[in-house]
């Protein structure tokens, strides 16, 4: 399971992270979410204007 | 000591500094992203070049654009000419929209013409994302006169994504230093004159000492980025920013079996959110798959809610192509606001390229020169900065 999380508020659905993932693992529809095709590469994190993209560690 | 030190690689801060490199200037560009070109570049998505925000058209055949582009830097790409702009009336019929047309439009619409004031509306909405009433006659005017003086829209050959390319080779290959993933965090100022920006990298932070430093992020994060700094910028900068507002918009992009549209540019007063459509594979079939087009709508958001807009321009969208369900599918949804807006500022309402900071600069769709739209006013604001830098004043 993903642990990206999106900042919702920060959010504003520009899609860059649905177009520059390799693996199809985000939709954007208004706002980014991503699916079970996630596979916390991390490169949206890089690609998103808003900083809205996280990766919490795991516990 | 670099003669520029540039923050932001949207198509201002690399046409300026594509310019100052050409003639022998060091140029530090600094992205924050992982990729070239903000808004004004493009992906491949599902075969389809999918644009983050510029829609693959150049609004002018003669304009700044092809000025800045072809004439000054000589970049090696084709701006091609896919044909006119087109309104499609509301029996479906479409006209193109020649710039007499077009003045005709904007006559009777200011002499209170309610038809001619729709169509007029779709037209400001389309290509500038706000309506006639939020900007002022002077700058209708003047945008009026720029299409009859500049001629029809063109797109770049392979699209923004090509262009960009490009643009980041030329400043490469003429001796430019640029970085991904690197953040300018401060913008280096001995009393009021600029001297180099502060930047995070790779887990450091460094300082870029700079002659002139040159802002491509929008009036308000560089009042921002400046912090504390920010009344350097001068109070009419300041009062400005107390006002001022990012246009918001959405896209949508839509692949079909076959063309939809009469032109590259089509214009639809009588849909309820989506004001037109650029389908940039009339002008080049490669934006798409063999024997698919690419179709982009741009429609101006009216309420907060917007799953709500997108549900509505994709209901346009699908009463405006009859075969919709046959022949086309939604690729991707886009959506513009606060600080990733279509425009920094709204046109007319633009801050000036130069602050009261001495050798600190403002490139982007926040100080777009009057009558200037979109790309152009980009390109026209890189122009104006990158020739004072060069004249050395």
């Amino acid at each position: 399971m993903a642990t990206l999380q999106v900042n919702e508020e920060l959010c504003v659905g520009c899609g860059n992270c649905l177009l520059i993932c390799p693996h199809d693992g985000m939709n954007v529809w208004g706002k980014a979410k991503p699916n079970e095709k996630c596979t916390d590469c991390r490169l949206c994190e890089r690609a998103c204007p808003m900083d809205a993209i996280s990766f919490p560690e795991k516990k | 000591m670099y003669d520029a030190a540039i923050i932001g690689s949207g198509l201002g801060g690399l046409l300026t500094g594509a310019m100052l490199a050409k003639e022998g200037k060091s140029v530090y560009i600094a992205e924050k992203l992982n990729f070239y070109g903000g808004r004004c570049t493009a992906f491949e998505y599902k075969g389809y070049q999918i644009p983050t925000g510029a829609i693959h058209m150049i609004p002018f055949s003669r304009g700044p654009m092809k000025q800045v582009i072809l004439d000054r830097l000589n970049i090696d790409i084709e701006f091609i000419d896919g044909g006119r702009a087109y309104v499609v009336h509301e029996d479906g019929t479409p006209e193109e929209l020649t710039g007499n047309y077009t003045a005709k439009l904007f006559l009777k619409a200011s002499l209170g013409d309610k038809l001619a004031k729709q169509y007029m509306d779709s037209f400001y909405e389309f290509a500038l994302g706000i309506r006639s009433s939020e900007f002022s006659y002077v700058e209708k005017l003047n945008y009026i006169r720029m299409i009859k003086k500049y001629g029809h829209p063109r797109t770049p050959q392979g699209g923004f994504g090509n262009l960009i390319k490009k643009l980041v080779k030329f400043i490469k290959d003429h001796g430019g230093e640029m970085h991904l993933s690197t953040r300018a965090i401060d913008v280096l100022v001995d009393g009021n004159v600029a001297n180099g920006i502060l930047v995070y990298r790779l887990g450091n932070t460094e300082i870029i000492k700079a002659r002139n430093v040159i802002s491509n992020i929008g009036p308000r994060l560089t009042a921002e980025l400046l912090g504390k700094k920010r009344y350097l910028l001068g109070k009419q900068f300041i009062e400005k920013l107390k006002e001022h507002k990012t246009v918001p918009g959405i896209k949508i992009a839509v692949g079909c079996d076959h063309q939809v549209n009469p032109g590259p540019v089509t214009l639809t007063p009588f849909l309820k959110r989506v004001s037109g459509f650029s389908e940039p594979t009339i002008a080049d079939p490669s934006l798409a798959p063999e024997g698919k087009h690419l179709i982009l709508s741009h429609q101006e958001i009216r309420s907060s809610d917007i799953n709500h807009e997108i549900e509505l321009g994709v209901q346009d969208i699908k009463s405006y192509i009859k075969d919709f369900d046959e022949s086309c599918e939604i690729i991707s949804v886009h959506s513009y606001l606060n600080d990733h807006p279509v425009n920094h500022s709204p046109q007319g309402n633009d801050f000036s390229q130069f602050t009261k900071i001495k050798h600190f600069y403002l490139v982007g769709d926040g100080v777009k020169p009057s009558g200037l739209l979109m790309t152009e006013g980009v390109a026209e604001s890189a122009r104006i900065v990158a020739d004072h830098i060069l004249e050395g004043k």
